[in-house]
């Protein structure tokens, strides 16, 4: 905890799942869920493959509607709100198979994230009021910064589909930087890179936490989750079998038998 | 002389792109005077026309990547909204004399627009959470219906009679009775149209439409309310094409079913992809380079025997095309459409997005 001069006022948790339960026709691929993140922290999501993580982050950000349960985000209900919505309300998101715009450049697809941050119209735009060019300004200035800052300085009129995949998990990362989250969801953001590019990918979530967002990230990259993560959720076969610490959670017997299966 | 040329030269595209355009905007305004007959004027009246027609089926077929085959719906919308209101309602009902409103001519330029923009946003509704082959089948049937209504309720259309006695524009005694005087008036309103097309895809609007076309699922995660703007699509491009419409019966004086068949929604789509989508320039040299064409190979013996060849010709340099240069005449991105091949990485997504419905 920051010990902020306004922790007062956000003192509670950023994000509440309380019995969280997704199911698909006859398989339930999130069963009864609860967890809680703190503000200010890096929470790890791991589990084997199938374990519903990826269905958990779909939940929360609106891809798909809850079947049960609550999801409370800064103590607001979203569950079953349209991911536009969410996203403006301060949720951002990556995407495990990356998903940029891949025929806009660098620059574009971070301005397309200003969007829910932007309000000129058709008129405006039509017109090109003084103040549609200053928020285009506003916009644009923003964008590059972020390119920047996750370290794509060089890339920003390259077009998304030409980068190198370590730098299109980064443009990812800007993009969703740029809808002004609190809570950023990050969906392996380290799969397929190479120990620096991971090394990498570390400094910059750090920075990311630091500069006041809460992250939570799917991965399976156990350096990165235990070099990083203050609190680490284990999920297997839909349920939650395990919170704590990195070190806690390494040490559970269930999450080794879910990762290793059941020692004879 | 010296400095033009110079920024012609060098490496300043915004400068260059400007002289090209100021030179353009002279040819075309200085264009009636070099042309000896008639026919390339009125030629060239119709070229606009569908310059207009096919930027705004850009909109939506380029920019947002939503297939629509039914485009022509809102142009004939455009028009027998203009020929319904001038003919039936105001002369036939009202008793009217039509010289009497010439102003109402350019009211329902602007209201065909308005009520084709409507249309299609209402259209576009249920065609929301369709994609791909499914959404081009369902604008298809948009078009029959509008067709087969504009065939039918002969109360309002007088079906295959077709509507007569549109009045031709006028101003204040000023009338728009000449191809020559048609041709400045097209050229009005397809130079005001492609300004303002330009403006609106060059925008957070444009970006946003350009977002659905590579991947609405991103889209929408990046705070973009997706549906809303697939109408906004869906209706500008309507707009457009309801203008046009509108600008159709009052130059032909007359409305007809015949004037909106599904053919046209292939040329004027087929337009759109020769000169390229999601650009603006696209369009226009498409309509331009295409429709001057046909009216060339109509010089030859050999064509005006055999008149079914233009229709071949069409074919023929649509496929070589789309095996040389796919991306179209003027098109330097490659645009995402549902023609060409999936890439793995495109049709494992595909897959899995398919999935997920079924379990949902």
């Amino acid at each position: 905890m920051s010990g902020a001069p306004d922790a007062a006022v956000s003192a509670g948790p950023i994000l509440e799942i309380e019995a969280l339960t997704k199911s698909f026709g006859g398989l339930v691929a999130v069963n009864s869920i609860g967890l809680t993140v703190h503000r200010d922290e890096i929470v790890g999501l791991i589990g084997p493959n199938g374990a519903g993580k990826t269905t958990l982050f779909n939940v929360i950000t609106g891809v798909y509607t809850p079947t049960s349960g609550r999801v409370l985000f800064d103590g607001r209900e979203i569950g079953g709100h349209r991911p536009s919505k969410i996203t403006s309300m301060g949720i951002a998101r990556t995407f495990q198979n990356i998903r940029l715009f891949g025929e806009m450049t660098a620059l574009e697809n971070v301005m397309v994230g200003r969007h829910c941050r932007t309000k000129t119209g058709l008129m405006g735009v039509v017109a090109r009021t003084p103040g549609s060019l200053r928020e285009e300004r506003g916009v644009r200035s923003r964008s590059v910064e972020l390119l920047e800052y996750v370290g794509l300085k060089g890339s920003v009129s390259e077009l998304a589909r030409n980068l190198p995949y370590g730098s299109q998990r980064r443009l990812e990362i800007a993009r969703a930087l740029a809808t002004d989250p609190k809570l950023l969801f990050l969906d392996e953001p380290a799969a397929g890179m190479n120990p620096q590019e991971s090394q990498e990918l570390v400094g910059l979530v750090r920075r990311i936490r630091d500069s006041g967002l809460t992250v939570v990230l799917i991965e399976h990259d156990m350096r990165v989750v235990m070099g990083i993560c203050d609190t680490v959720f284990v999920l297997d076969h839909g349920e939650k079998i395990s919170e704590g610490t990195p070190a806690v959670v390494r040490a559970d017997p269930r999450v080794v038998e879910a990762y290793l299966g059941k020692s004879a | 002389m010296n400095r033009l040329a110079a920024i012609l030269a060098s490496g300043d595209s915004t400068r260059r792109q400007r002289v090209m355009l100021a030179a353009l905007l002279v040819f075309v305004v200085a264009m009636p005077f070099l042309l000896q007959s008639n026919r390339w004027l009125t030629l060239f009246t119709m070229v606009l026309m569908y310059v207009v027609l096919a930027s705004g089926l850009n909109i939506v077929v380029g920019f947002t990547g939503l297939l629509d085959l039914g485009y022509v719906a809102f142009y004939a919308i455009g028009g027998y909204f203009t020929a319904v209101i001038m003919v039936q309602l105001v002369r036939n009902a009202w008793g009217i004399e039509l010289d009497s409103v010439w102003w109402l001519v350019w009211v329902n330029l602007l209201m065909g627009g308005v009520v084709a923009a409507l249309a299609g946003a209402v259209l576009g509704y249920p065609t929301l959470r369709l994609r791909g082959d499914y959404l081009a089948i369902m604008t298809l049937g948009f078009h029959e219906i509008i067709r087969i209504v504009a065939n039918n309720w002969v109360g309002l259309t007088r079906g295959p009679s077709g509507i007569s006695g549109i009045p031709k524009p006028s101003v204040f005694g000023f009338d728009f009775n000449t191809a020559f005087r048609f041709y400045y008036l097209a050229l009005a309103l397809a130079i005001l149209s492609l300004f303002v097309i330009s403006r609106m895809v060059r925008s957070r609007i444009g970006r946003a439409w350009t977002a659905i076309r590579e991947d609405e699922v991103a889209a929408e995660a990046m705070g973009i309310h997706t549906s809303r703007y697939k109408l906004l699509a869906y209706a500008a491009g309507g707009f457009f094409a309801g203008v046009m419409g509108a600008f159709l019966g009052h130059y032909l004086n007359f409305i007809h079913p015949s004037n909106f068949r599904l053919m046209e929604s292939i040329m004027v789509l087929s337009l759109v992809v020769l000169g390229g989508m999601g650009n603006i320039a696209g369009p226009v040299v498409g309509a331009v380079i295409w429709m001057t064409l046909l009216e060339w190979l109509r010089d030859f013996q050999f064509v005006q025997d055999h008149p079914e060849v233009r229709g071949m010709a069409m074919g023929l340099v649509l496929v070589t095309l789309m095996v040389f240069r796919p991306q179209g005449l003027m098109g330097s991105r490659r645009v995402a459409l549902e023609m060409r091949p999936a890439t793995e990485h495109e049709s494992q997504q595909e897959r899995e997005e398919v999935a997920d419905v079924r379990r949902a």
